[in-house]
Parts: structure tokens; C-alpha cells; sequence
């Protein structure tokens, strides 16, 4: 009886060390052990197990003359530069888009933009080797028969020609549609009329004008850009010419990441107080003006939170190049990655002390990048 | 007028958009279904009569798949449940406990989630070889069964147990262990849906270490697996595409069971702060 009263306050002690204690010991090994021991083995040349010569600095300094390294991080950089600037604004856009009152079958676009990210990233590098196979590949096929700069069956310039229309009468469409506002303003005679149009209005018709413009064909900037860099044609090889392996991965982990962000932005557009809008409204702000001094500063703490993450996601590029390129790198090392370049030092070539190195190098990389991420946007002071 | 004309162009815009995403998967699995000469003779889908199951079955035969579907699921299984338990147990201690050491715990493991994983690749790949895990599960398993990310998920949810709860049920003579499975983790059950569906894709999809550790292929894992029918099975796409198939269904399959936990999971962190 006794036995069990003491037995009871004991393990009411020691409860909080008992059930961290599974955790600690694993994570200490586990863990903390081989990261500060990484740190060490920074400082000699290994080859195998056994051998260790200590060299100081010498590898880091071996990093800062190393024309692979020099490449890797070059890559590792464009690579992460467009998974912030070029996905992350298309993930803000779906979620916007997404994120309409009574908008029918919501949960299911929401769905069907985040599928791709069940996709294990090995096994999107599988699909994608044979979607940029060239002759055959379904994206050689799709370019050829939408914007080849070969002939193409006349079904699909037809296509193209509906497509261009459309695009082109958009913003006329849209200027008809919002004419008694016009009207109006304009009858009203307080501004003048070129003034009184409102900037998404204009921001849309300049978005419809540049893009059909890109799409003209002949003179348009596409077919043009294609045609300088040797023409499109069927048998590209994405992934074995230097200028295309980067678009080729970019193209990818967009297709893999677009949606998996915007469930972030999604969520955090859902969350924003819905009597700031009304407020906005009262002052008078336009969509676009709401937009700016609503949404953008709700759902600012989010942002940043994505932008970091993306970023050092991105760092950490490997099984996608790897998979796609081989271990190589692909043409000229124009996919080789950091984290590849550390895999093909450490477990190739059998350094790991070199590649503990590169570790720490992209370590350091990734905390001073979300650190000035985190400064610039503001999000610094407020300890998140 | 305008709103109609507005209300139309969202809804082109969100299926141009959904068609975009969804045509690589639909292309995976017309390439599952064509018969090896008719892959790249039709862009998807071939006439009904052209399908063939022909891709699964050489997928079974002539490649020990389910062999390789087995260890991922072993593999997986395990680490995910180990990984649940460790790592809520430790949340509800830190959430709901005071002790000693309590803050190092937290700032250090905060630390290390800052660190990119890589870092530590060689070490750990000296250290599994030194204990003898090398080309076992045990090599793949006991270093991926703490997860500080998980830890963390638990801790945050379990922070809105009532004290007053707990202290009801020690008054009732509960052990900490059993208010540890009678009341925080069924509290937290939403939590756990979420925590199960990111560990398994975590592991389910791990290529870099099981990579290094795995030599024998007869305990490859998927991604593996995979990574070395692309050598040896370069030309046969529809196998190819058949096994990439397979590999993915599970992950599928459990996120259509928990979908609605594993959003708010995701979700939780960022948006509450």
C-alpha cells in the first residue's frame, strides 16, 4: 500500500524527464552528436573511416577557390531565387483567386492545386524524366503543338488564333462592362477622363496587351526568343542542354510547390478580419487599393513564413537534379546542386570532411538569408 | 454585366489553371495503361480497346515490387508510430510540465530545426557504420524517429489542456502516463491526423539517407527502388510509369482519409504564429 503511494509520487516527480527522456537520448545521438561532430570533421580531409589528415581551414578555404562549388551555390541561388519570385507570387494569386465569397467547388480547386504535392519529389523526378524526353516527351509535344515555330496542323493555329482574340478583347471587354462607372465619373466632370481610370483597370489591360504581345507570332517576344536560341523544336533536349536544365527544374518544382503555398496563403486570406474590407470600402478603396493596405499587411506574418521556408527548401534541392541529371550534375554542371555537390564529395568521392564543410558553408548560407529575409520584411522585431 | 463577365473569368481562369496541374498525373496514368509500343504513339489516353494492364503485371514479375512496396510500408509504418509516440510524449512535457532543463531542451532543439539536415549526413553515416546499422532498417529508422518539427505540433496543441483537467484526474489517482493517453492524446487527435500524414510522406518519400545507408536491393525502399529501375529499365516508360504509380497511391489513400486534419495541421503553426 505504501509501496504504491510512494510509487505514485514518484512517477508524478519524474514524469516531465521520463517522457522527454525517449526523445532527448535519440535526439543526442542522433542529432546533436553528428552535427557537432560535423562541425569537427570540418576540419580535416578524411578518405574512408580511418583516415583523417587536419587541416584547419584549409577546406573552407578550398571552398572559396572551388569552381564546382562556385557553380553549385550559382545554381542552388537562380534555383531558389524563382521558387520566391516567380512561384510564391502565382501561389498568392490562386489563393486570391480561390479565396472569393461563394465561390463554387472551392474545395475542390484547392484540392486539385495541392495534389501534385503528394507526389513524393523522387517520384516527380520520375514523371518529369519522361515529360521532357525530346521527340517524345508530353511537353516537347504540348509546346510543339500550341507555340512550335514548326508547322503545325491547322486545327491548332486555329486554336491559337481564338486564343489570341480572346486575350486581345479582354480588357476591351472588361473597359465595355465598367462603362455607365465611366459615364458617370466622366459626366460628372471631376476629373478628367484618362484619370478617372482606376489602375487594376489598367494594370489588367496592360497585363492582356504584354502577353498577347508575347504570343504574336512571328514578331512576337516567344516565337522571337525561340527562334534565337536555335528555334523550338520536338526534339529539345531539356534536360541535356546547358540553358534549359535550370527552366527544365524550376518548371518542375513549380508545378510540385504552387499549390502546397498557397494552402498558407489560402488559410491566411481566410483569416484576415473582414470588417477591415468594410472599412476600407467606407474610405472608398478599390480592389486593388484594399488589396495593398488589407491584405498584404494581414497576412504579411505568413508571408514571411513562406518566403523563409521556400527559401531554405530550395537550399536544399537535391533528389530532383539528382534524379533528373544523374549524379553528374548534368551538361557542364548546369544542375548541380549544393546539397549534390556535398552527396557526390562525401559519399562518391569518400571526404566527409569536405563535405561537413560544405554543410557548415550551406548551414551558414541558409540562417544569413532567412535572417535579412526576416529584417527586410519587418518580421524581426516582433520575434517570430 | 461586369460581375457576370468577372465571375466567368474566374472560374476560366481557375480551370485553366487546374487543367495545367492535373496533366501530368493524367498523363501517368494513361502511360500505366498503354501497351509498350502505343506509349508515345498517342499523347493520352489510347482507344478502349488498346488498354492493357500488361505495365502492373511485368511491374510483379519481372521486378520484385511488392518486395519493395513491403519494406517502404515496414519502414514507414514504424518510424511514423515511433516517431507519434516520442514526440507527443515530449510535447505534452513540455507543454504541461515545469522542470529543470526544460528551456536548454527547447532553445536547443528550436536551434537545430534551423540547420539544414545535411549538415550532419557524414557523421551519421560514420555513426550507423560504427554501431553496425549499416544496410539495415534499424539505420533508416533510429536516426529518422525523432522529429523536433512533431515535438513542437504536440507541444502547441496540447498547450490548450485545462491544468484543472489534469489535476482532476491525479486527484482520481490517474498515473502521468495515463493522463498522457486518457486525456491529452485523445485531445490532440486532430493533431495526430495531421502529424501521421506529414511523418508518412517524410519518410514515404526519403531518398537521400536510406540512398547512402541501403546496399542490398533486397531492402530498397520505394524511392530506391525506383532510382534504379530509371538505370536499368530506361527504355521500358510504362513499367516505369506503373511502378511511380503504385509508389504514390498510399500517400494518396491516406490523405483522402485524413485531408481535413492534415489542412488545419499545415496550417496551424503558420497562421496562429
Amino acid at each position: 500500500m505504501i509501496g504504491s503511494r510512494s510509487f505514485f509520487r514518484w512517477q508524478h516527480r519524474n514524469a516531465p524527464y521520463l517522457f522527454v527522456a525517449p526523445f532527448v537520448i535519440v535526439f543526442c545521438v542522433f542529432g546533436l552528436y553528428p552535427l557537432v561532430k560535423s562541425l569537427w570533421l570540418s576540419f580535416y580531409i578524411t578518405s574512408g573511416p580511418k583516415s583523417r589528415i587536419f587541416v584547419g581551414l584549409g577546406n573552407f578555404s578550398f571552398l572559396l577557390s572551388d569552381p564546382d562549388f562556385h557553380k553549385a551555390v550559382w545554381n542552388t541561388v537562380v534555383f531558389a531565387f524563382f521558387s520566391v519570385f516567380l512561384q510564391l507570387p502565382l501561389s498568392l494569386g490562386l489563393a486570391l483567386l480561390l479565396n472569393r465569397r461563394r465561390l463554387w467547388g472551392r474545395n475542390f480547386f484547392r484540392l486539385v492545386f495541392f495534389s501534385p504535392h503528394l507526389v513524393g519529389m523522387v517520384f516527380v523526378a520520375v514523371i518529369f524524366m519522361v515529360i521532357f524526353q525530346p521527340q517524345f516527351g508530353l511537353l516537347n509535344r504540348v509546346l510543339y503543338e500550341f507555340v512550335g515555330c514548326d508547322p503545325s496542323p491547322r486545327w491548332f493555329s486555329l486554336v491559337k488564333i481564338v486564343l489570341r482574340t480572346v486575350l486581345q478583347a479582354l480588357p476591351w471587354l472588361y473597359v465595355a462592362a465598367s462603362m455607365p462607372g465611366f459615364h458617370r465619373r466622366f459626366f460628372q466632370g471631376r476629373r478628367f477622363l484618362s484619370l478617372s481610370v482606376p489602375p487594376r483597370l489598367l494594370l489588367l489591360t496592360g497585363v492582356a496587351v504584354l502577353v498577347s504581345l508575347v504570343l504574336q507570332p512571328e514578331v512576337g517576344l516567344l516565337d522571337h526568343a525561340l527562334r534565337k536560341a536555335g528555334g523550338f523544336s520536338i526534339g529539345t533536349k531539356w534536360l541535356g542542354n546547358r540553358g534549359l536544365v535550370m527552366p527544365a527544374l524550376i518548371l518542375t518544382s513549380l508545378w510540385m510547390y504552387v499549390g502546397f503555398n498557397m494552402i498558407y496563403f489560402l488559410a491566411a486570406l481566410q483569416a484576415v478580419n473582414q470588417d477591415l474590407y468594410d472599412a476600407a470600402k467606407v474610405d472608398g478603396a478599390n480592389a486593388w487599393q484594399q488589396f495593398l493596405h488589407v491584405t498584404l499587411p494581414s497576412i504579411k506574418p505568413v508571408a514571411v513564413f513562406v518566403v523563409v521556408l521556400s527559401t531554405i527548401g530550395s537550399f536544399q534541392l537535391f533528389e530532383l537534379p539528382y534524379l533528373l541529371l544523374g549524379n553528374s550534375g548534368g551538361p557542364e554542371n548546369a544542375g548541380l546542386t549544393v546539397v549534390m555537390y556535398l552527396f557526390q564529395n562525401g559519399f562518391e568521392t569518400g571526404d566527409l570532411g569536405y563535405a561537413s564543410a560544405i554543410g557548415w558553408t550551406l548551414a551558414l548560407g541558409v540562417l544569413v538569408v532567412s535572417l535579412v529575409q526576416m529584417k527586410l520584411t519587418g518580421a524581426w522585431k516582433r520575434g517570430d | 454585366m461586369g460581375r457576370t463577365i468577372l465571375r466567368s473569368l474566374l472560374y476560366a481562369a481557375l480551370a485553366f489553371c487546374s487543367l495545367v496541374m492535373l496533366t501530368p498525373l493524367v498523363w501517368l496514368v494513361s502511360a500505366c495503361l498503354k501497351k509498350p509500343d502505343d506509349l508515345f504513339s498517342y499523347l493520352f489516353f489510347p482507344p478502349l480497346r488498346k488498354l492493357s494492364l500488361r505495365n502492373f503485371g511485368d511491374l510483379f514479375t519481372e521486378i520484385s515490387f511488392l518486395r519493395f512496396l513491403m519494406n517502404s510500408c515496414f519502414v514507414s509504418g514504424v518510424t511514423v508510430m515511433v516517431q507519434l509516440f516520442f514526440a507527443s510524449l515530449g510535447g505534452f512535457a513540455l507543454a504541461k510540465y515545469e522542470f529543470r532543463g526544460k528551456k536548454p531542451i527547447t532553445i536547443l532543439m528550436l536551434a537545430t530545426m534551423m540547420i539544414p539536415g545535411q549538415v550532419m549526413l557524414g557523421p551519421l553515416y560514420e555513426l550507423i557504420y560504427h554501431i553496425g546499422f549499416m544496410d539495415s532498417y534499424l539505420g533508416l529508422i533510429v536516426p529518422g524517429c525523432v522529429s523536433v518539427f512533431g515535438m513542437f505540433l504536440f507541444r502547441q496543441s496540447m498547450l490548450q489542456i485545462p491544468d484543472d483537467l489534469l489535476e482532476a484526474g491525479r486527484i482520481d489517482g490517474c498515473s502521468e502516463f495515463g493522463l498522457y493517453w486518457n486525456v491529452a492524446l485523445p485531445v490532440s487527435r486532430p493533431m495526430t491526423g495531421a502529424f501521421c500524414l506529414i511523418s508518412f510522406m517524410g519518410t514515404w518519400n526519403s531518398f537521400l539517407w536510406p540512398q547512402i545507408v541501403l546496399h542490398n536491393s533486397q531492402r530498397f525502399t520505394l524511392p530506391i527502388a525506383l532510382n534504379q529501375m530509371v538505370g536499368l529499365y530506361s527504355q521500358k516508360y510504362g513499367v516505369l510509369m506503373a511502378g511511380t504509380l503504385l509508389s504514390i497511391l498510399p500517400v494518396v489513400i491516406l490523405f483522402f482519409i485524413l485531408q481535413k486534419e492534415f489542412i488545419s495541421g499545415l496550417t496551424a503553426g503558420a497562421v496562429k504564429g
